[in-house]
């Protein structure tokens, strides 16, 4: 007995149905390149793959956030250079005050000529990058010292800034410093260790005109001085931390992209290999059905 | 000469009954393809015979049987419930996977990014208003995701209730045409059971299945019973149950013409699928939804207030909602300006120590062990195993389907080809009859002759 035709059409119609469906996800994952479209594809891959995307575009925030830090500390960097050569220049005028026999008036040609560091040291205080005063601590949209005043005992006044400095996120979540304060770089400790009371001290001792207080003032200036190097090595160990941290993101940003790819990205060959069998076997069904018998014994009576 | 006589009567009942069974295999090729219609057998009662006596012998016609066999034909009615409910399923789940979109800049989980990337970007430069403004703006994208996400389900919803409503209306139709039908049976009665009424019944009842489970009790008076499985009546001899669908806040319920609720009994067909899937799938979406946003409103809100703002004053709250429903009512608080955002932790006004612990949120696993993102992504992952699930089911159920029904075929169907031979067969033996009855015909001539010359 044969079945009826409903029944053969039906089942023929579903599994034909199903060969269409496959095929257009063959196709779907051919020209779009992913195998992971629809929440449906692979459900259990999909909060890692969304996770991933997470974890891509945070990587990629800080890859931006480190480009603009690079570019402030390498502007405070340079800044740091500048007073480190301002403090020479003042460790020459030093020497030359103390060296100076004829005293009086080129004392005080000298004092003037270091009152002219100490409003370029004010000046550097006040680098910006981006709009923001790089030494001013978390108070960046204010300078740290806003003017010389030689009344005063490191010749600007009191430092305006924050003490604390922002720190940086690094791609493997930890943070990091980047900045020191001006107060921190140009001012910390005494007379002997403060870059600007070293400078100030040098100034009122040539206005003196004590050459015991001038030499004094020199030894100060070369101890100020060090420090100051000791912050320029503090920048560039920020700035090489900086770029470790960069090539670090860069790094994770392609195993991260690598993770996504083998759970998001279609198998290219798998998927024109299947659309192919897929096809094939489409042919097929709609060949043979259309080949089904269409004739009963009642063609042949009469 | 009575011998003869009787044998031509005989003969000529015989063709009568050929003929009969001629318009049997008539009726059955005429309804080959007829839905619910089943092949019909006219049997044939051999006449006592005794050419000694005065049975002349001959054939007659018995009763007409249908082949129609009912275990198959309730589970072709099992199997289809059953695959309208898988298929109904996926259809409805799947509407969701645009709400789920893996590919979409405006999804909860693209939108978590965007804001964490403004966050972080304010963390390197805390007092640009600038970017105190794209985080209010990414966060109103992140209310906005939720909002969608939120509304693609309650339109889910609404359009289930309204299929449902449609669903129902065609059961009441169904079951009212096979309550005409059982007023028809009532009259034939089961010895004379109509073939092409058996037909429109079984159609019927087939029809029904697409659209709930059932079960079906035949009476001795040939009407036919319809039970859901609870045994409540939906049709009890000629008298119909009507059903009615109506939604409550929370639930989609289907009550009978006393008001009874009988949603418990309807576990099949496309009606079963939509009291599951508006009842239990998709609130379940929707409170994972609703805790997510909370969640987050929450966690962000308590680190802003955790910082200082511009001036130094407590962070105030980005993010407000309605507990009742908040994924739908996220928002970004109306009267937050961007110098109001708590980028400094608290003593160190202007700093980015808030920011900073703000942008790590997104990889703190704050909501029961999850981070936001994995939360959403168990969500999306719930709702995208619940389609593959119902797709692979809606396969297996139409190859059942597809079994049951070659099963039902096999068993019941008209065969053409078998239907040409009995026409063969009947045809070959009304022939051989009538050439009997020319013979006798031939053999009385003779006799009469034989008078005739005598």
């Amino acid at each position: 007995m044969i079945v009826t035709l409903s029944a053969a059409n039906s089942e023929f119609l579903a599994n034909l149905s199903n060969i269409n469906a496959r095929i257009v996800q063959d196709q779907s994952e051919v020209s779009s390149g992913l195998a992971l479209q629809n929440v449906s594809d692979e459900p259990d891959e999909v909060s890692a793959v969304l996770q991933l995307d997470a974890r891509i575009a945070n990587n990629n925030q800080i890859g931006d956030n480190l480009g603009q830090v690079a570019t402030e500390v390498n502007a405070a960097e340079g800044a740091l250079e500048d007073a480190s050569n301002l403090m020479n220049d003042a460790t020459q005028l030093a020497t030359e005050g103390s060296s100076n026999l004829t005293g009086g008036a080129s004392d005080q040609q000298l004092a003037l000529e270091v009152k002219n560091l100490i409003t370029q040291m004010l000046g550097l205080t006040q680098t910006q990058a981006q709009g923001r005063y790089v030494f001013s601590g978390d108070s960046d949209q204010t300078a740290p010292y806003v003017a010389v005043d030689l009344t005063q005992a490191n010749g600007l006044g009191p430092y305006q800034g924050s003490a604390d400095t922002r720190t940086i996120q690094h791609p493997n979540g930890s943070t990091f410093s980047v900045s020191m304060t001006a107060a921190e770089i140009f001012d910390s400790g005494g007379a002997s260790t403060s870059v600007l009371q070293s400078l100030t001290g040098l100034y009122n001792a040539l206005n003196s005109g004590s050459a015991t207080a001038i030499a004094a003032a020199n030894s100060n200036i070369s101890t100020a001085s060090a420090n100051l190097n000791g912050s320029l090595a503090q920048y560039g160990n920020f700035q090489s931390e900086v770029s470790n941290a960069t090539t670090y993101q860069g790094q994770l940003n392609v195993q991260l992209q690598a993770q996504l790819s083998v759970l998001q990205d279609a198998d290219e060959a798998t998927a024109i290999t299947d659309m192919q069998e897929n096809t094939t076997a489409q042919t097929a069904a709609l060949e043979s059905h259309a080949a089904l018998p269409n004739k009963s014994l009642f063609d042949y009576i009469g | 000469m009575a011998d003869l006589l009787t044998s031509l009567t005989a003969a000529a009942n015989s063709m009568a009954a050929y003929q009969q069974e001629m318009q049997v295999v008539q009726n059955d090729t005429s309804n080959a393809t007829t839905p619910g219609y089943v092949a019909q057998n006219l049997t044939l009662d051999a006449l006592p015979f005794n050419p000694n006596g005065t049975s002349a012998g001959g054939v007659t016609t018995g009763v007409l049987e249908s082949s129609r066999d009912l275990y198959a034909e309730q589970n072709v009615q099992t199997q289809t419930a059953a695959e309208n409910y898988s298929s109904t399923t996926h259809d409805t789940l799947s509407a969701l996977n645009p709400t789920f979109s893996l590919s979409s800049n405006t999804s909860v989980s693209a939108s978590f990014n965007t804001f964490f990337s403004a966050v972080s970007q304010l963390s390197v430069t805390p007092n640009d208003s600038q970017l105190r403004q794209s985080v209010i703006t990414a966060a109103q994208g992140i209310s906005q995701s939720f909002q969608a996400a939120s509304q693609g389900l309650s339109s889910a919803s609404q359009n289930l209730a309204q299929n449902a409503a449609t669903v129902v209306g065609s059961i009441n139709q169904i079951v009212s045409q096979i309550q005409q039908l059982n007023v028809q049976r009532r009259q034939t009665g089961t010895q004379n059971l109509d073939p092409g009424l058996d037909a429109q019944m079984y159609s019927d009842l087939e029809n029904l299945s697409q659209y709930c489970n059932f079960t079906t009790i035949q009476s001795a008076d040939g009407t036919m019973n319809i039970y859901l499985d609870g045994q409540q009546g939906l049709l009890v001899g000629t008298s119909q149950l009507k059903l009615q669908s109506d939604t409550t806040p929370t639930q989609l319920q289907v009550t009978d013409s006393n008001g009874a609720d009988v949603s418990g009994e309807i576990t099949g067909g496309s009606l079963g699928a939509y009291l599951q899937a508006y009842n239990t799938t998709l609130p379940g979406y929707t409170t994972q939804l609703n805790n997510l946003a909370q969640g987050f409103a929450t966690s962000i809100n308590g680190q802003l207030a955790a910082g200082v703002d511009s001036n130094n004053h407590a962070g105030a709250a980005l993010f407000t909602y309605n507990a009742a429903s908040p994924a739908a009512t996220l928002a970004v608080s109306a009267t937050i300006t961007p110098a109001e955002i708590a980028a400094a932790g608290v003593g160190n006004p202007g700093g980015n120590d808030n920011a900073v612990a703000l942008d790590q949120l997104q990889s703190a696993t704050v909501l029961n062990g999850y981070t936001f993102t994995q939360s959403y992504g168990n969500l999306a992952s719930n709702v995208g195993s619940d389609i593959s699930t119902s797709q692979n089911e809606q396969t297996t159920q139409q190859s059942l389907l597809a079994q049951a029904q070659n099963l039902r075929s096999n068993a019941s169907a008209v065969s053409l080809d078998e239907e040409a031979t009995k026409l063969v067969q009947y045809q070959q033996a009304y022939d051989a009859t009538s050439k009997l009855i020319n013979v006798i015909d031939d053999l009385m001539q003779s006799v009469l002759g034989i008078i005739q010359t005598s």
